[in-house]
C-alpha cells in the first residue's frame, strides 16, 4: 500500500503577470519534479481541481493539455490523467529550475550590492556547513 | 451563441444604447462591467428579453430552438419572483411554465429553505440560492447574472460559484456576469467587456488584460505607454498604464507592478471620475 | 402559468363573493327587518347585484396586482411567454369567472323580475383590465373606471336617442338600438383603450409604472374628454331638437 503521500497546495495569485494557468502548470510540474508527484499518480480530475482553485474548468483543461503536450503526463480516456516518469525530462527540468533558483539569487545579492566575491565565498561557507551537518549525522 | 445586432434602446427619453454589437461564442464566461449607469444590466435584461430593443436584435445559436427562454437563466439582484407564494408554489409554477419534470432541490435544503415558506420570507441569500436552483433547473445554455454575488454571504457565494464550475465542467455554458467587484469570479471569467457610455471600451481576455495594464511607481510619467489614470502621493505617483508591453520594460522608470482585476478595472474607471 | 392565474382570480372571486356570505348574518336580523317588510330572497338580490356589479371591476383592476406587489414584472418577462400569451393567461380566469356570474344572474333572473345587463359587466371588466397597469392607487382605478363606464353608457344611450329619434322606428325596436349603441360605442371605446394598454404593455420595463404611461395619456384622456363633450352636446342639441 502506497504511504500517504505529502499532499501540495496550488496558490493561484491574482496579481500576477503570469496567467492562471501558468502558474497551475507550473505548481504541477514542480510538484512532479520534485518527486512529490511519481510516475503512475493520477491528477485530479478537471472538475475536481476546478472547483477547489475555484478557477474556470477550461484553464484546468489548458493545463492538462499542456502537460500532456510536455510530456508530463499521460491521458487515458476516460480515465484520467496520469504522471508519467521520463528521467531525461525529469533531469531537463530540474536542472532549469536550478538554473532560474540560482539566477534569482544571484540577482538579488547583486542589487544589494555584494560583489561576485562575496557571492562565492557565501556560497562556500553554506555548503561547508552543510558537509559538515551531513558528516556530523553519520 | 449569443449575437448582439445593432442593437437600439432608450429608456423614456435616456438613449442607453445605440447600434451597438457584440458577439459572445459558445461555452465562454463573460464579464460586464462599467460605471453605474452605463447599461450593464440593461443589456442583460435585453438579451434575457426582458426588455425589448427598439430596434436591431438578439439572436441566439439555433441549438437554443425556436423559443431561446427555454434554454437562458436569468437572475438579478432585484431576485424578482412571485413573493406571495410557497417555495413549492413557486417550483411548480416555474416547471410548469417552462415544461420541466424534475426539479433537483438539493441547494434549496442544502440551504435550510422550507418547501412551505413564502418567497417573502426568504433572507436575501436564501432567495438567491432559491432562484439559482429555479434557472439552473431549465439546463440553461446561457446564464445571464447580473450582481447578485455582492449581496450574499461568502460560504453561499462559493456555493454559486462551485455550481457555475460544475456547469462549466459538464457542457460549454455560456455565462454573461455583470459585476462590479471580481475577488471571486476573477479565475472563472475568460473575457471582460468594459462599457462606457453604450459603448464597448475594452474587450479583452483576461490573461491578455493582465499582461497589458500595469501600475508604474515612479515621479514622472511614463513617456511610452498611454496613462488610463493615476494616483498621487507626497513623493510619487502611481501611473495605471494600458496596452502594456514586456519590450518596453527596461525603458521605463520606476517600478512595474502586476495588478489582479478589480485594480486593473479600477484603472480604467478612474479615468472616466478624472 | 395557468393554474397559478386561476388560483389568483379564485381568490378575487370569493373575496367579491364574500358579501354573499353577509346574508346568512343577515338572518340574524331577519326578525327585524320583518318589521319593515323586507324578504331575505330580497335581500340576498340586493346583495347579489351589488357584487355582480362590483367584481367586474375588481377582478379587472387586480390584474396584475401579484406582478405589482411581488415586483415579478422582471420575472414574468423573463418566463418563455410572449407578452400576449401573459395578458391572455391573465385576464381569461377572471373573465371565466365573470361569464359563470352573468350566467348565474341569468338563472336568478328567472325567478325574479331583476335583471342585470351581462354586456355592460363585461364592458366594464375590460375597462378595468386595460386601465389596471395605468392606476396605483385601487380607489383611484375605481373611480377612474367609473368616469369611462358612464362616458360609455351615456354615449351609448345618447346614440340609442338619436337613432330612434332621427329614424322614428317603433318602440319594439328600443332594445335593438340599444344593443346596437351599446356594441358600437363598447368596442369603439374598448379598442382605444385597448391598444393604450397594448402600446405600453407590450414595451414595459421595469421601471416604475407610472413613468411608462405616455400612451393613456395621449389616448385615454382624450378620448374621455372626447365622449363627454359629445355627451354633451349632443344631449343639448337633441334636446333643443325636442325628441
Amino acid at each position: 500500500m502506497k504511504e500517504p503521500r505529502e499532499f501540495f497546495n496550488i496558490t493561484v495569485e491574482a496579481k500576477s503577470a503570469l496567467p492562471v494557468y501558468e502558474q497551475v502548470k507550473r505548481a504541477i510540474k514542480l510538484a512532479i519534479l520534485s518527486g512529490r508527484l511519481e510516475e503512475g499518480d493520477q491528477l485530479m480530475s478537471i472538475r475536481e481541481l476546478a472547483l477547489k482553485l475555484q478557477v474556470n474548468p477550461n484553464t484546468i483543461i489548458k493545463v492538462y493539455y499542456q502537460l500532456e503536450v510536455e510530456g508530463f503526463v499521460n491521458s487515458r480516456p476516460g480515465a484520467g490523467y496520469y504522471v508519467k516518469f521520463d528521467r531525461k525530462k525529469m533531469q531537463r527540468g530540474k536542472w532549469e529550475i536550478f538554473e532560474k533558483v540560482t539566477g534569482d539569487y544571484i540577482s538579488k545579492a547583486l542589487d544589494l550590492g555584494y560583489s561576485y566575491e562575496d557571492i562565492v565565498g557565501e556560497i562556500s561557507k553554506k555548503l561547508n556547513r552543510e558537509t559538515q551537518e551531513i558528516g556530523r549525522e553519520k | 451563441m449569443i449575437t448582439v445586432k445593432d442593437l437600439s434602446f432608450s429608456y423614456g427619453k435616456l438613449k442607453v444604447f445605440e447600434n451597438f454589437n457584440l458577439d459572445i461564442p459558445e461555452g465562454q464566461v463573460c464579464l460586464i462591467t462599467g460605471i453605474n449607469g452605463v447599461g450593464k444590466s440593461t443589456l442583460l435584461r435585453l438579451m434575457a428579453g426582458v426588455l425589448r430593443p427598439a430596434k436591431g436584435e438578439i439572436i441566439f445559436d439555433e441549438k437554443l430552438g425556436d423559443d431561446p427562454k427555454r434554454k437562458i437563466g436569468f437572475i438579478s439582484d432585484i431576485l424578482s419572483l412571485y413573493e406571495s407564494l410557497t417555495v413549492s408554489q413557486s417550483i411548480e409554477l416555474h416547471k410548469s411554465v417552462y415544461g420541466i419534470s424534475k426539479f433537483d432541490d438539493s441547494l434549496i435544503r442544502h440551504t435550510k429553505i422550507g418547501h412551505s415558506q413564502k418567497i417573502k420570507e426568504l433572507s436575501t441569500g436564501q432567495k438567491t440560492i432559491f432562484h439559482l436552483s429555479l434557472i439552473l433547473s431549465i439546463e440553461p445554455e446561457v446564464l445571464l447574472i447580473d450582481e447578485i454575488i455582492h449581496s450574499i454571504d461568502a460560504y453561499l457565494r462559493r456555493i454559486f460559484l462551485e455550481q457555475l464550475i460544475q456547469l462549466q465542467s459538464q457542457r460549454k455554458i455560456t455565462v454573461v456576469m455583470v459585476n462590479l467587484n471580481f475577488h471571486d469570479i476573477e479565475h472563472i471569467v475568460e473575457r471582460v467587456i468594459l462599457l462606457k457610455k453604450g459603448e464597448v471600451a475594452v474587450d479583452e481576455k483576461i490573461d491578455g488584460l493582465k499582461a497589458k495594464v500595469k501600475k508604474i511607481i515612479s515621479t514622472s510619467p511614463p513617456q511610452t505607454i498611454p496613462i488610463l489614470s493615476q494616483i498621487d502621493f507626497s513623493g510619487h505617483s502611481e501611473f495605471f498604464v494600458y496596452p502594456f508591453q514586456e519590450e518596453l520594460r527596461n525603458q521605463i522608470r520606476g517600478e512595474v507592478v502586476d495588478l489582479n482585476l478589480t485594480e486593473i478595472v479600477s484603472a480604467f474607471i478612474g479615468g472616466e471620475y478624472a | 402559468m395557468l393554474k397559478k392565474e386561476f388560483s389568483d382570480a379564485f381568490k378575487q372571486f370569493m373575496e367579491c363573493m364574500i358579501l354573499l356570505l353577509g346574508v346568512p348574518l343577515g338572518v340574524l336580523f331577519d326578525k327585524l327587518i320583518i318589521h319593515f317588510g323586507w324578504k331575505l330572497s330580497d335581500i340576498f338580490h340586493y346583495v347579489f347585484l351589488i357584487t355582480m356589479v362590483i367584481y367586474p371591476v375588481v377582478a379587472g383592476l387586480t390584474v396584475f396586482q401579484s406582478e405589482r406587489k411581488d415586483r415579478a414584472f422582471e420575472y414574468l418577462f423573463s418566463l418563455p411567454l410572449s407578452r400576449l400569451e401573459a395578458v391572455r393567461y391573465k385576464i381569461a380566469p377572471r373573465f371565466l369567472f365573470l361569464l359563470l356570474l352573468i350566467i348565474a344572474s341569468i338563472f336568478f333572473s328567472i325567478f325574479k323580475n331583476i335583471w342585470i345587463n351581462g354586456f355592460n359587466l363585461i364592458v366594464a371588466f375590460f375597462i378595468s383590465a386595460f386601465m389596471s397597469i395605468s392606476v396605483t392607487s385601487f380607489v383611484l382605478g375605481v373611480v377612474g373606471v367609473s368616469f369611462i363606464f358612464f362616458a360609455y353608457y351615456q354615449t351609448s344611450r345618447v346614440i340609442q336617442l338619436i337613432y330612434i329619434g332621427w329614424n322614428r322606428v317603433k318602440f319594439s325596436d328600443f332594445s335593438t338600438a340599444a344593443l346596437l349603441s351599446d356594441l358600437l360605442t363598447a368596442a369603439l371605446l374598448l379598442f382605444l383603450i385597448g391598444a393604450a394598454f397594448w402600446l405600453t404593455f407590450k414595451n414595459l420595463d421595469i421601471r416604475p409604472l407610472k413613468l411608462q404611461l405616455k400612451f393613456y395619456y395621449y389616448i385615454v384622456m382624450p378620448i374621455i374628454l372626447v365622449f363627454y363633450v359629445f355627451i354633451i352636446l349632443l344631449f343639448k342639441k337633441f334636446t333643443e331638437r325636442g325628441g
